[in-house]
């Protein structure tokens, strides 16, 4: 999978990070200023909906290519 | 001419395959399965994205997507006059759905097609155009297995004999569209802070 990436709201370097760790609650650092971002308590239902329909959807394509 | 389709009472959806068929036709027929396959993967993650990545709304009688923000907490480090020590600032900042997602655009990108192909019949046309006079028309079959097996050159009859169409495809990750691409990249700009225009003093 490739590396996703967030640019930094402070200085625009990219950030990476991975969608299933933030959901888990974890950090990610700015590489450059060292800012730290994370998800917000308040938007992680939304995210994970949205990541259990991607999942159903990436098995359904799996299952319809088999 | 054998039938390629046996409509009797017992057996209704019995295909043969021993009928003659245009050999574009022939050739054509696992492509095009294959290409309305990647419309329907592509369809469906096209559907994904506006769905879950996007609201609609009803703006002047005008459907807009509108993206679906996602609060994101951004932690900053300042560090004191003393250089000893640091305060951290707490920011709150959006960003579109879209941008969190790991979106791969899967499609097939390689068919391989392989059968032995029996040319049954040659027919021609009259070309409408001058460069060509007759035009050619092929038909042919898929040829059976046993008819393959068969080295001395003989062709059996055999009611049991099977056509066989090999097809490998094989599905991989694209590079996302432009489309998308674009999309990211205006949306990825737009969480840059931007600098407010400083108010002159009188």
């Amino acid at each position: 999978m490739n590396q996703q990436h967030i640019p930094c709201p402070a200085c625009k370097t990219p950030i990476p990070f991975n969608v299933y760790q933030l959901l888990q609650g974890m950090q990610f650092v700015c590489p450059n200023c060292y800012a730290v971002i994370k998800l917000s308590a308040g938007s992680k239902p939304l995210v994970e909906d949205a990541m259990s329909k991607f999942e159903q959807l990436k098995e359904k394509q799996t299952i319809s290519n088999k | 001419m054998a039938e390629s389709t046996l409509d009797t009472p017992n057996s209704p959806h019995v295909t043969r395959f021993d009928g003659e068929l245009n050999i574009e036709s022939i050739i054509s027929a696992p492509l095009i399965a294959a290409s309305k396959a990647n419309a329907i993967i592509l369809n469906g993650q096209t559907d994904f994205i506006l769905n879950n990545c996007f609201r609609k709304k009803e703006i002047n009688g005008k459907e807009i997507y509108q993206p679906i923000m996602v609060e994101m907490s951004l932690n900053q480090p300042i560090a004191n006059r003393d250089s000893q020590s640091a305060e951290s600032n707490e920011l709150y900042f959006q960003m579109p759905m879209l941008c969190l997602l790991p979106l791969n655009a899967i499609a097939i990108d390689k068919v391989n097609v392989n059968f032995d192909l029996e040319i049954t019949s040659v027919n021609s046309y009259k070309s409408g155009t001058n460069l060509f006079r007759e035009r050619a028309v092929l038909n042919g079959k898929i040829a059976s297995s046993c008819e393959n097996k068969n080295k001395k050159g003989d062709v059996q009859s055999n009611n049991q004999s099977t056509a066989r169409l090999n097809v490998n495809i094989n599905v991989n990750k694209l590079p996302l569209s432009k489309g998308i691409l674009t999309l990211l990249d205006l949306y990825s700009k737009s969480i840059q802070p931007i600098q407010k225009p400083t108010t002159e003093k009188p």
